[in-house]
């Protein structure tokens, strides 16, 4: 049998987790900035149009704003875990994943709401990008969902947890709040035009 | 405090980036063999045009078609043959492999940043490897779109019906995921996981070619990766992105959109595929010359520079679609301002060589080999990048054999030579030097026959992707060269025998390897074979350059490892 090496074992520090993730962000921004970029040039060679109401605009707007509110209470959940190491914290990221759960579910609400207005992504390809988009956001919100679960889960029961991996988790929180304003901003601005 | 390891935790589910290394280096024969054996087929065509295949290219393989390759197939081989080579073989063995194995031990790290992502990311790759299998089994066949699988041909809507382009479709995406996984690991690894004293410019030049590498890895395929999630979207949901006229429901999309998407990442893919040829290369030029690599910051910046003009010029890919004549003009003067730095790096070469004392091991002349090729394939390159020339040359063999001299036989070479370089480590014996030697002369001298000649078919006006060359009245005279191409791709093809012999072959047989049988200098030849996981027992400390040989300043040998302080007369 072939053995470890008895010296120090082999793991990497904080810093390094934290490019590892911010490398991440990077490669996910890409593919973002790919379908960002397809729908512009789909709105610049005028392939189809979108026109929303102001309901629809608000709707989504609204939505959006749920996100930075989930955000935003994860943030304090954190803060006051990190000031405290109380377990109550668990509340603020409870509250932070439910809001996380309403956003998605409105999402797909607007989505239907979309589609029986007529825009089919079958139909419309600046439809089909916008479902795509969010879409592929909304898979990688189900992966942060499972993650605050988790920080959730760990804090309610006491068990304890390692600062950095609540920091990271809170980082991909945040980041896809600001990707999907970036997102929802782009659309609502291109397809004005 | 040794740790015994079970047998999966050891083999299978290993977390050391050497046998992770290794996983990926025999991933990657297996579809090395395959994809060659497609060539072999696509070769077979287009010399004997719906001949029946002979039994010793398994001829039995085409029954239902009488024997003979039908037109469905031969899409199928050409197709297959390109993504194989290109995903399938290239990738896991130079990156994969190479990038496993080498990066951790030549920068004085324990393993990758992340093993567990790293041994998630081989096993991505194996699920890919099933799911682009298992597409040989469909009754319809495989992919058909050719590697670049354009659409509407790769739609199912008036393209390629049945499930292999789909199958296509998702193994690529997963392979894609792999591919991320890896290129993370890599990039931070080199960024923070370096010895003590191992700046940038006293890396190996091979670990600049990996790393930057993984940097557009890490880059572009997310944007290959948004593309074909657009293409399987059309073909299994009904969206139309790339779909246009008629074939279109509504307004439709744009298949030339596609395009645009496919080349942002597919040249940097180039890049990708050759910067680990490059650095490798660098590397063993000085180590088998007995001197510093000339210019060494240089050749680094100058890759560092590619890698950047790699990222905007991927419109000379399509000249041909129409695009204004003012950007064609942009694309070509970025693409032949590349040039620039990549005639520096391979004057670098030359020098490096240039009074050297030369050792014809077995590594160096694959490296030798790859010098030629490179030279070929990047001169060549220019007609492609020039806007006038590429509209006559465009879709033709010419640029079969251009490409195949810089992504086939410059990678090829490059990769004989790493596998060669590190037998030694990776398996702790050496391998039979007059077999590669003889495998050498036979791949060189083949190899130039084949895709040298494929530029002449292609100046000739032979068009690629046809399935009869033998149809057209201005080909018919070619056919004679067509004929012998496929006689010297048989040769190249039988030669590659001799090499998998000896891999295997010297695996239990070869004479057990020292230390440091190259007498190199880098760390991974300062640790004795088996490395254990873990690497080395103290992390050493770094005090000179990869390529401090010859220097007159070490006495009694032309070599210091970089953990070995020099000590100066002054």
């Amino acid at each position: 049998m072939k053995t470890m090496n008895p010296a120090v074992p082999i793991h990497c520090d904080e810093n390094t987790s934290k490019l590892g993730v911010l490398i991440l962000f990077g490669s996910i921004t890409m593919l973002f900035i790919t379908f960002l970029s397809t729908f512009g040039t789909m709105v610049a060679k005028e392939l189809s149009y979108i026109k929303l109401s102001g309901m629809q605009q608000a709707i989504l707007v609204g939505n959006a704003c749920l996100m930075i509110l989930s955000s935003l209470l994860f943030d304090s959940g954190f803060r006051k875990w990190q000031s405290t190491k109380s377990a109550r914290s668990h509340r603020f990221i409870l509250s932070s994943h439910i809001l996380g759960l309403v956003f998605l579910f409105g999402q797909i609400t607007i989505w239907q709401i979309l589609v029986s207005d007529g825009l089919q992504s079958g139909s419309n390809v600046l439809a089909g990008m916008t479902y795509l988009m969010a879409g592929a956001h909304g898979v990688h919100l189900m992966t942060g969902l499972v993650f605050v679960a988790w920080i959730w889960i760990q804090l309610y029961r006491g068990t304890p947890i390692k600062p950095l991996r609540f920091r990271l988790i809170g980082w991909y929180w945040h980041f896809l709040t600001g990707l999907w304003i970036v997102l929802l901003s782009a659309i609502l601005i291109l397809i004005q035009i | 405090m040794s740790e015994q390891q079970s047998v999966w935790r050891k083999y299978i589910f290993s977390l050391d980036h050497k046998m992770i290394g290794k996983q990926y280096l025999f991933l990657g024969i297996f579809f090395l063999l395959l994809g060659g054996f497609q060539a072999l087929l696509i070769r077979w065509q287009l010399a004997y045009p719906e001949q029946p295949v002979p039994w010793w290219l398994l001829g039995f393989l085409f029954k239902g078609s009488g024997g003979i390759i039908d037109p469905d197939m031969y899409n199928q081989l050409f197709t297959m043959h390109g993504t194989i080579m290109i995903f399938w073989a290239i990738t896991p063995i130079l990156i994969g492999a190479f990038g496993n194995f080498a990066i951790p031990l030549q920068i004085g790290a324990r393993d990758m940043a992340f093993p567990t992502l790293n041994m998630l990311s081989f096993w991505t790759m194996f699920l890919a490897s099933v799911v682009l299998l298992a597409s040989y089994f469909l009754p319809d066949g495989t992919a058909a779109g050719g590697w670049t699988s354009y659409p509407p041909l790769s739609l199912s809507e008036g393209g390629i019906p049945g499930h292999g382009q789909t199958y296509w479709t998702l193994a690529l995406v997963l392979a894609g995921s792999s591919t991320m996984m890896g290129a993370v690991n890599f990039v931070i690894t080199v960024v923070r996981m370096r010895a003590p004293g191992m700046t940038y410019f006293k890396m190996p030049l091979s670990v600049w070619g990996l790393w930057l590498t993984s940097i557009l890895n890490a880059i572009f395929v997310p944007v290959i990766a948004a593309g074909l999630i657009m293409l399987l979207l059309d073909r299994l949901l009904g969206t139309q992105f790339f779909l246009a006229g008629r074939l279109a429901a509504g307004g439709g999309g744009d298949p030339l959109l596609y395009q645009h998407v496919f080349w942002i990442f597919g040249h940097p893919e180039v890049y990708i595929l050759i910067l680990p040829v490059w650095g490798i290369v660098s590397e063993l030029l000085s180590v088998f010359s007995r001197k510093p690599a000339f210019g060494y910051k240089v050749t680094a910046i100058c890759m560092c520079t590619i890698v950047v003009l790699s990222s905007i010029v991927w419109g000379h890919h399509m000249y041909t679609t129409g695009m204004s004549p003012l950007l064609g003009k942009s694309f070509m003067f970025l693409t032949l301002l590349i040039s620039i730095p990549s005639s520096i790096f391979f004057f670098n070469w030359l020098l490096t060589l240039w009074k050297g004392s030369l050792h014809f091991k077995t590594p160096m002349l694959y490296t030798m080999a790859v010098i030629w090729v490179f030279a070929i394939g990047g001169l060549t390159g220019l007609y492609n990048a020039t806007v006038t020339a590429d509209i006559y040359l465009h879709d033709t063999m010419f640029v079969v054999g251009h490409f195949h001299y810089t992504m086939a036989a410059s990678v090829l070479f490059g990769g004989y030579a790493a596998i060669s370089y590190w037998y030694p480590k990776m398996f702790g014996r050496m391998m039979n030097p007059l077999m590669n030697r003889i495998h050498f002369w036979g791949t060189f001298i083949s190899l130039n026959l084949v895709f040298f000649n494929m530029m002449v078919l292609g100046y000739a006006g032979h068009h690629r992707r046809i399935y009869n060359p033998a149809e057209y009245d201005f080909i018919k005279p070619l056919m004679g060269l067509n004929e012998f191409i496929t006689f010297a791709a048989i040769v190249l093809g039988a030669f590659q025998f001799i090499y998998l012999f000896n891999f295997i072959w010297s695996m239990f047989k070869g004479p057990v390897a020292e230390k440091n049988p190259w007498k190199a200098n880098t760390l991974e030849w300062t640790v004795a074979y088996p490395v254990p996981h873990g690497n080395f027992g103290e992390i050493p400390q770094v005090y000179n350059g990869p390529n401090e040989y010859s220097n007159p300043n070490v006495k009694g040998q032309d070599w210091v490892p970089q953990s070995v302080q020099i000590e100066s007369d002054g």
